[in-house]
């Protein structure tokens, strides 16, 4: 247990009104015209969902620059963005085919929505066969695969594994999960559990390289359970309905209430192994001052992806599997942890680095996330109007 | 003190990630652009899902049969066994009863027969060929629903508008492949 003070009441604000007024402005004006998409003032209900939405997400970046506190602010928008997501995609696929499966039809008319979980399991097709072993669009339509692709790169050569924490809305809901309890029932874990996701990586690239198929999505995804699965018609999809409804009760909301670890993201997911290693490309990183720093081990209790021990308080950095979430930047008492810009000097600006990361991993989970919670919106404004 | 390294280096790092985000920023807002550059390269949905490209259309009376070239995909090399879709459509214009000799694999000649009632699930493949068969279950495949932005090169399975009856039927490179 960790014996430093709680610093959840450090003094606050760190900055003044005015000034974080002004930093936060060029963010309004990013999440303003990336939500003003398709629709966005077509009627009353659209144009509320609108600017409730810019509202609560930029209210949010302007608490997060004003008090310096990251996590905070970001797991409230992160879980409203993966509540709001599953509310909206399923509400959206009970309307268009009057049920949450995805159909054979679909599959065979490749119209089947893309998601980004399937991307490790495309590229080796795709180089060697030329084929994207996904039903789905390749351009146009909804969630095409191309889409899906360059908002992956963007998002990797910007913020890194930083996706995990602020674009991949399917994290919200362990993130959510991980906080309801104060202290974690399972305690002991073992560290070399961090390998996993590589190992279930390595699997599924193999598998779907053989099978031209999307084994992974196909067989294991929890998250399957939130946004689309098909349709039970035979007893082959029955059984890989019992295993995602399976690794969604385990993964999502059982182990994460129990460790307070997002252990899906943690110790499984294939798509976060391949961030942990394309994060690398990305200019941002989290470093421990260990000068500064007095081991009370509060971030190692306190990380919720299994990235902390004693020996990244030696090092002065976390395990490459750090998602950014900012919860030990946060937390620190000491002011030990902190975002940075590799390359840069660890003594200098350290508010000003994670201003500078803040920008675009916010305009990932705002200003593309976001349209989450403005459809959702759009749709309990429907539904009672 | 700071050397003249470091103040390059802090330049630096916040140049990389001011470039960063403006590289970012950009594609997103050239995402479609992109996406259709990335269709322009000839990728194509996988024809394990799509049922592979139109071979030939034969037109009958009021509907046309759409055969699909055998599907024997694999990553490198082929496989020993795949599989042949055929679509009948459109759906509301197929007669209740359905026999059509096939040439599955388009050597020119024809060495199955394949009967379906087209309201009922149920399917007769006959041929005296131990590489053909057995069929899968018909499937009622919905007009497309997506509006196709930019059509990717080859349509998925057949005319994307039309109501069709689609069957896959198994078909090995050689006798040889018979498990
Ligand atoms: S580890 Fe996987 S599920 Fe978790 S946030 Fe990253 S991509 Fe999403
Ligand atoms: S090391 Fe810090 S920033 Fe990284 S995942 Fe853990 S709590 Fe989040």
């Amino acid at each position: 247990m960790s014996h430093c003070p709680e610093n959840k009441d450090a003094p606050l604000p760190v900055k003044s009104r005015g000034k974080s007024l002004l930093l936060s402005l060029p963010m309004l004006a990013i999440t303003a015209s990336m939500l003003a998409g398709r629709g966005a003032f077509a009627t009353n209900g659209s144009t509320f969902a609108y600017f409730a939405s810019l509202f609560f997400l930029n209210f949010m970046f302007y608490k997060m620059v004003r008090t310096g506190k990251t996590d905070k602010y970001r797991a409230i928008v992160f879980i409203t963005l993966a509540g709001a997501a599953a509310f909206s995609f399923m509400s959206f696929f009970l309307e268009l085919r009057g049920a949450f499966g995805v159909t054979p039809s679909e599959i065979m008319r490749g119209e089947v929505p893309a998601c980004h979980m399937v991307l490790p399991m495309l590229f080796l097709p795709a180089l060697f066969s030329k084929t994207i072993v996904f039903p789905g669009l390749i351009t146009g339509g909804f969630a095409s695969i191309a889409v899906l692709t360059v908002f992956w790169a963007a998002a990797t050569l910007t913020i890194g594994k930083g996706y995990c924490s602020w674009f991949c809305f399917l994290g919200g809901f362990e993130d959510g999960f991980s906080r309801i309890f104060k202290s974690p029932v399972i305690k002991r874990i073992r560290p070399d559990l961090r390998l996993l996701p590589f190992a279930v990586l390595l699997t599924a690239v193999l598998t779907s390289a053989y099978t031209l198929t999307h084994t992974y999505c196909e067989w294991v995804c929890p998250y399957k359970m939130v946004t689309e699965f098909e349709q039970v018609v035979s007893l082959k999809l029955l059984v890989q309905s019992a295993i995602f409804i399976f690794t969604f009760s385990l993964l999502v909301v059982a182990l994460p209430l129990l460790t307070r670890l997002r252990t899906q993201c943690a110790f499984f997911c294939p798509f976060g192994a391949m961030q942990t290693l394309a994060g690398k490309l990305a200019p941002f990183e989290i470093r421990i001052d260990t000068e500064k720093c007095s081991r009370c081990g509060k971030c190692l209790t306190e990380c919720p992806d299994f990235s902390l021990d004693k020996d990244s308080l030696e090092r002065g950095k976390p395990h490459i599997s750090c998602h950014l979430c900012g919860k030990c930047v946060d937390l620190c008492p000491d002011k030990a942890i902190f975002f940075h810009i590799k390359g840069t000097s660890l003594k200098t600006d350290l508010e000003a680095q994670r201003i500078f990361f803040l920008y675009p991993a916010f305009t990932f989970l705002a200003g593309i996330t976001g349209m989450n919670l403005q459809q959702a919106l759009l749709r309990i404004i429907n539904f009672f109007a | 003190m700071t050397t003249l390294k470091e103040k390059i280096k802090q330049a630096a790092g916040y140049a990389w990630a001011a470039a960063a985000f403006a590289a970012a920023l950009a594609a997103l807002s050239s995402h479609e652009g992109i996406g259709r550059g990335i269709a322009a390269t000839g990728l194509r949905i996988s024809p394990v899902f799509s049922g592979g490209e139109l071979a030939r259309t034969i037109n009958r009376k009021g509907y046309s049969v759409f055969i699909h070239r055998p599907v024997f995909d694999a990553l490198l090399r082929e496989k020993k066994e795949g599989f042949v879709q055929v679509d009948w459509g459109p759906a509301e214009a197929l007669p209740a009863r359905l026999s059509e000799t096939l040439d599955l694999d388009g050597d020119g000649r024809a060495e199955s027969i394949l009967e379906l009632e087209t309201a009922g699930p149920e399917v007769k493949l006959r041929t005296e060929d131990c590489r053909v068969g057995p069929a899968e279950k018909p499937l009622l495949v919905e007009k497309a629903r997506t509006v196709r932005l930019y059509q990717e090169p080859e349509p998925p399975s057949g005319p994307a508008d039309m109501k069709k009856i689609t069957v896959r039927i198994t078909l090995r490179k050689s006798c040889a492949a018979v498990k």
